[in-house]
């Protein structure tokens, strides 16, 4: 009776160490993302320029640089945000894209 | 007849509204978290909280002010600033209503606002929390029972007055009987009664 008594014991304070570890975990700092904008055939070159300028608020000549890299590439950033906003930015593209019935793709990855 | 559904209480309502000045003075396209959690930190029930489970609000404060300065994006000059929040923002709002509902509350505070953030991902709102310490549990613990993370009862809480006021009666009954037996609980006195 004694013998189990203190193994259960010992069992006790091997899970308590272990849960100890688990709540020293190092605070991970968010990324930034990237939003990329994919090419297809069918969204016209105009609207990649006007959502570049109207949504990510690129200049003229940026919007222009970024939409043809797009094109000849197969993929574009548009912009470097936090989650959240890279989020909201991917959202209102693809509401004004299927608005006018083009196919554009946009994804989010963490900048490294 | 439908029950008429929870309300936002006043002091929530001021947040939300200093979260949107903040960011329309700032030229902030959207209201972020790190609005919100700003606009928060003067709203009672919110200050209560994080102060109790250890925060420093002050220098919270100011690290999510530099943040919005420094992270956030400012729409050009030319542009119009039509400020909207962003969905995490609808989606932290809209689950604190649904916690309250389902609890059976009535008002919606900033305090379960505040616990809702810690369910959004990759957010520096939260980030800057867990850096001040705050866990979610510990938040959720102080805003249902009053329970601090040092395990001392809340004293201001409003809302749990009643209850603190007898957790205090019954932990100053635990102290005064801890005081009486605290010269007796060394080793010799024991042994003396095993003697007789």
């Amino acid at each position: 009776m004694a013998d189990n008594n203190q193994s259960d014991n010992q069992s006790e304070t091997g899970i308590v160490t272990r849960t100890k570890q688990k709540t020293e975990r190092k605070l991970k700092k968010p990324s930034l993302y990237k939003v990329l904008l994919h090419n297809d055939d069918y969204t016209t070159r105009e609207f990649v320029v006007e959502v570049l300028k109207g949504v990510f608020h690129r200049d003229e000549p940026d919007a222009i640089r970024i939409m043809l890299h797009v094109h000849n590439n197969g993929v574009g950033v548009a912009g470097v945000y936090t989650y959240e906003v890279a989020e909201m930015k991917v959202r209102t593209v693809e509401t004004l894209a299927r608005q006018r019935e083009f196919p554009l793709m946009l994804s989010i990855e963490p900048e490294e | 007849m439908a029950s008429p559904g929870p309300s936002i209480s006043r002091e929530l309502q001021e947040a939300l509204r200093r979260a949107f000045n903040e960011a329309q003075q700032q030229r902030h396209e959207y209201v972020t978290l790190e609005h919100v959690l700003l606009g928060l930190l003067e709203d009672p029930s919110v200050n209560e909280a994080l102060n109790a489970c250890g925060a420093d609000i002050k220098r919270l404060g100011k690290a999510l002010y530099e943040f919005l300065d420094h992270s956030i994006e400012k729409l050009p000059e030319d542009v119009d600033v039509q400020v909207q929040q962003t969905l995490s923002v609808r989606r932290v709002l809209q689950r604190a209503a649904i916690h309250v509902v389902s609890s059976d509350q009535e008002l919606i505070k900033g305090s379960a606002v505040l616990v809702q953030m810690f369910n959004e991902e990759e957010s520096y709102a939260v980030y800057l929390l867990e850096r001040e310490g705050i866990a979610q549990f510990d938040l959720k613990r102080f805003v249902s029972h009053g329970i601090r993370p040092d395990g001392l009862p809340s004293e201001t809480s409003g809302e749990r007055k009643r209850e603190s006021e007898d957790v205090d009666e019954e932990g100053s009954r635990v102290r005064t009987r801890s005081r009486r037996t605290r010269p007796n609980s060394s080793p010799r006195p024991p042994k003396a009664t095993s003697i007789r």
